[in-house]
């Protein structure tokens, strides 16, 4: 191949160059086919940069950078084919096949450039340089494959007039198609088209200005170094290119209008399914706008569904109590949960105009993403009014029903019973054989009436608890007692096995004599005559364990599993021999775990059943607090009388005393002890008590010393008015008023009380934050935060001894914690719906999972956590 | 020491009444007005001048509570002991009267032999 290195006519235009013309029908071909390649090439370039899957971005970037490049290509050679020259043409193959992949790789380049969705100045700058030089390059090496047999000088001129006319034209058609992803789809039609027009005109324009450019003169041999083409095959290339785009250009406008349809059915179906809820559902952005209300509860706040409900409004439907005005719009929890705050089943007022309120429950989650990138927040609001109207019917209906049941049967057995007494006279045996029958059914309708209350009670959850610490012996003892009469109709004895361990339970106790005696008179009424009822009380681990054992025939084997169910008992006849309700035992395993504790049964035919109840030691450590030790004041005072007289009133009041008679002394001792207080005279003799105070402010052991200052200098004071805060606990003035040293010495004793430790709860969950506040309210101080980032807020500027963690946080993961957390040395329990990773075990202290952790595990996990830091505190 | 002797007792239902008069009198030997309605109890107690008023809770016109505070305000009585006898014994119920500021609550149905003894003892427990 023989390379022309004179590319320019820079002389006077040679005698013998060719004129050619052309072929006006076929110009008009190359055109169309510019234009439509470059529609193709813009349409796959916005699928190019909308699609977010890397992998998916490949096949738009091929699909466009092949439109383009070979679309170039087509209309240059029908370009050619347009162009009439007083020869025949062939072109050499290689230029030929070569100026399409040039054509390729340069709009594949500029498309690339242009890849991602965001539009910067100089991607699209350089995307237009690109393809403008890309048709170019395509161009003049296209028409290299024609130098086998003319020669070809160029204009210099017209050459960069070529050249330039396709880099602006490009640019044009970029700037074009960048706009070409918004507005409605007709509008992103129209917007390509006038692109695809502009750039089928650069490419044209370019080409057409590069013939302009082209001074032929004919060669005096044909010099072929490759094979040629004809151009009647090259117009078959021409067509299977241009084919091919065209193809390429449907199947994407199948795939779009598939992709299209599937993404509104899908959207069309999330809102059908949104507006179907019976719920109401407000969403929002990460930024805490609202972006979707659905029509449910458009509806139920009687709007147009057309307009739009601002933040604001909206949240003054909602109110958390009967007063009227939300005091602080950000504490309403519908804020909050639209912040994305977690709300569990916040019971609230939806207060639709003056007229209508309606009691609704709200749920609030932030939405996050696969990535843990929180998108915003869901509320759903869920109308309980007339959930509640009907349980409040129910509560009066049953209360009513319970009531006027209970009237009647207080004058049956009023009656029987008083008859029974001999209030009325001494009976016949047949007339006290009936009125036993009488009595006794009337008890059996009574503890019915009871029982099915309670029942009630339970399934509402409204079962109300007036836990306290008590003996096991006194209620074992009672309930035995109590039970003995019921016995003796049976010919039963109850006897105690053996001693009951000194023990106290946390119970309520009329439950618990309940569960006694449920589970006693069951034992008495399946015992044999003649034997004997055996209860006893025995100690295991941190737990009591109550048994309440029968000589029975024991409980067969089908009936095992339904034993606790209600109105179960063996047969149905056995219900009205024995007397039973049927649902006594179903309550007393409520009760009993309900009070933490556990009810079970084992039993052997024709042996006996054993009920046994086991419920966790109450312990008395538990609330008691340790006698502080007598705190150590320092005396910091020259006059030896003065400092006599106020260690003798500072002993009086309980605290051990320490005298120093000048700042060196002071320094001195407190360099070697370690003092919970100290009080100090402001003249001393070897310099001023306020700078002794200052050095002591600095020095992290004494920052907080608390001081009292005891003074003859009544204007000391005023020296540090001016915003020096070196916090003295009192200013005392001499002569020393005994009575007002003893104030101070107050201040100063709640000052030195042992500071509970503070644990610092990182939790989303509202309530568990407040339920756990509350369970260790006595052993420490809670500090409760929602997010990683107020955490890390707090844990800068405050100290804490124990951190308790969830994993799963609003804003992030809380293992992003644990380093730092370990950097400062905090202990922390992880407590979480999810295990924690196991890289991160090392930096926690215990680690508890919600599921399968008991309110108990988790306090006695945090007590003991509490108790390392005393130990700690304590040795140091 | 106080002796319980003089018993106001308030309650709709006539059949109650005749056992709580059998309870209270023949068994108890309390010296007993019967009222049948707060009305009644409001005509005769300062008359009477009871140590313990004992009153039903669910009475027509007006119920136990009300007819209490009514009682209340006349000074003889506005500080004699009070006690409740209620068919209505839901927990919830039961805490609401207690704070009413009684000595006790007595769920009907009560035991009529039992009654005067549990008098005595509540009685006992407060004033003994």
């Amino acid at each position: 191949m023989s390379m022309d290195l004179n590319f320019f006519q820079l002389g006077p235009i040679p005698a013998n160059v060719m004129d050619g013309s052309y072929n006006l029908g076929l110009v008009a071909l190359s055109y169309f086919i510019a234009v439509l390649a470059s529609y193709v090439a813009l349409d796959l370039a916005g699928r190019l940069r909308a699609e977010t899957q890397a992998k998916h971005k490949i096949f738009w970037l091929l699909g466009g950078a092949f439109a383009l490049g070979a679309g170039i290509w087509s209309m240059h050679f029908i370009g050619m084919l347009a162009f009439i020259m007083p020869m025949p043409m062939r072109y050499d193959f290689f230029w030929t096949a070569l100026s399409m992949v040039a054509a390729i790789i340069a709009a594949g380049f500029a498309l690339f450039l242009l890849r991602n969705e965001r539009e910067k100045f100089t991607p699209l700058i350089l995307g237009g340089i690109l393809i403008g030089l890309g048709i170019a390059t395509m161009h003049y090496m296209g028409m290299q494959g024609m130098t086998s047999h003319v020669h070809i000088r160029y204009l210099p001129s017209l050459f960069f007039l070529s050249i330039l006319i396709a880099i602006l034209a490009s640019e044009a058609a970029l700037w074009l198609a960048m706009r070409s992803n918004q507005g409605s789809l007709w509008r992103q039609f129209q917007i390509k088209v006038g692109s695809a027009l502009v750039m089928g005109a650069a490419i044209c324009g370019m080409h057409y200005t590069g013939m302009a450019a082209a001074v032929f003169t004919p060669l005096k041999t044909m010099t072929a170094d490759h094979p040629l083409i004809d151009p009647f095959n090259l117009s078959f290339y021409i067509a299977a290119i241009t084919g091919a785009i065209i193809t390429i250009a449907l199947l994407a406008s199948t795939y779009k209008q598939l992709m299209v349809s599937a993404v509104q059915n899908e959207k069309n179906f999330l809102n059908a399914m949104l507006d179907n809820l019976e719920d109401g559902i407000i969403a929002s952005d990460a930024k805490g706008k609202i972006t979707l209300i659905n029509r449910t509860l458009q509806d139920r706040l009687n709007s147009d569904g057309k307009s739009n409900f601002s933040k604001h409004n909206l949240i003054n439907y909602f109110h958390p109590d009967k007063k009227d005005a939300n005091k602080d719009e950000k504490q309403n929890p519908l804020s909050r949960a639209l912040q994305g705050e977690r709300i569990h089943s916040q019971e609230l007022l939806m207060k639709i105009n003056a007229d209508e309120t309606r009691d609704v429950v709200m749920d609030g989650q932030p939405i996050v993403n696969a990535q843990g990138k929180k998108l915003g927040s869901v509320v759903v609001i869920h109308d309980v009014t007339e959930r509640l109207r009907v349980e409040r019917l129910k509560n009066e209906f049953v209360s009513t029903v319970s009531h006027e049941l209970r009237t009647p049967l207080t004058s049956i057995r009023g009656s029987l019973s008083l008859i029974m007494g001999g209030a009325a006279g001494k009976l016949n045996q047949k007339t006290k054989d009936l009125i036993d029958i009488a009595h006794n059914n009337c008890e059996r309708l009574i503890r019915l009436i009871n029982d099915i209350l309670d029942i009630e009670k339970i399934e509402a959850g409204k079962m109300d608890f007036y836990v306290q610490p008590a003996p096991i012996a006194e209620l074992v003892n009672n309930a035995i007692s109590t039970n003995q009469a019921f016995g003796q109709k049976f010919n039963v004895k109850i006897e105690l096995e053996s001693d009951i361990p000194d023990i106290k339970v946390n119970v309520d106790k009329d439950r618990i004599t309940q569960v006694l005696t449920n589970l006693i008179s069951n034992a008495v009424k399946f015992s044999p005559p003649n034997s004997a009822v055996g209860v006893s009380v025995t100690k295991k681990n941190h737990w009591v364990v109550v048994s309440v054992i029968d000589r029975g025939k024991g409980i067969s084997e089908e009936f095992q599993h339904h034993i606790f169910q209600k109105f179960a008992q063996a047969d149905s006849s056995n219900m009205r021999k024995q007397g039973g309700t049927g649902l006594g035992l179903s309550i007393s395993k409520t009760i009993i775990e309900r009070l933490g504790g556990t009810l079970e049964f084992k039993t052997k035919p024709e042996e006996g059943t054993t009920f046994y109840f086991q419920l966790p030691i109450w312990r008395e450590a538990d609330m008691s607090v340790e006698a502080p030790k007598k705190a150590r004041i320092l005396i910091c005072e020259d006059d030896k009388d003065i400092a006599s007289l106020l260690s003798i009133i500072l002993q009086d009041n309980g605290f051990q005393v320490k005298n120093a008679y000048s700042i060196k002394e002071a320094k001195d001792l407190l360099r070697t002890t370690t003092f919970d207080a100290m009080t100090l005279d402001l003249i001393l003799p070897d310099g001023d008590g306020i700078s002794l105070v200052r050095d002591l402010r600095n020095n992290e052991k004494y920052e907080k010393l608390p001081i009292v200052v005891i003074s003859a200098k009544l204007g000391a004071r005023g020296k540090l008015v001016n915003g020096e805060a070196i916090n003295v606990v009192d200013w005392l003035y001499k002569p020393v008023d005994a009575k007002k040293l003893i104030n101070a010495i107050e201040h100063i004793k709640q000052r030195i009380k042992p500071d509970k430790p503070s644990i610092l709860h990182i939790e989303d969950d509202r309530d568990l934050l407040n339920i756990i506040a509350n369970m260790v309210e006595s052993d420490a101080k809670m500090k409760g935060v929602a997010t990683l980032k107020e955490a890390k807020k707090v844990l800068a500027k405050e100290k804490f001894d124990l951190v308790l963690l969830d994993l799963i946080l609003p804003d992030g993961s809380g293992v992003e914690l644990l380093p730092e957390l370990a950097r400062l040395r905090i202990p922390v329990i992880v407590f979480s719906a999810f295990e924690l990773p196991k890289d991160y075990v090392q930096y926690v202290t215990t680690a508890l999972t919600k599921s399968r952790t008991t309110d108990k595990e988790l306090l006695d996990a945090i007590k003991a956590a509490i108790n390392k830091i005393g130990d700690y505190h304590a040795n140091a | 020491m106080r002796t319980l002797k003089k018993i106001l007792y308030v309650e709709d239902e006539p059949d109650i009444r005749k056992i709580a008069q059998v309870a209270l009198e023949d068994i108890g030997q309390f010296d007993v007005k019967f009222c049948s309605n707060g009305q009644e109890a409001l005509d005769q107690a300062e008359a009477f001048a009871p140590d313990l008023i004992l009153l039903d809770v669910m009475m027509p016109g007006m119920d136990g509570p009300t007819t209490l505070e009514n009682l209340r305000e006349k000074p003889s009585l506005a500080e004699t002991p009070a006690i409740f006898m209620t068919a209505k014994a839901q927990t919830s119920e039961i805490e609401a009267y207690r704070k009413l500021g009684v000595l006790d609550i007595i769920i009907k149905p009560f035991d009529p032999m039992q009654l005067a003894n549990n008098l005595q003892k509540c009685w006992k427990e407060n004033y003994g």
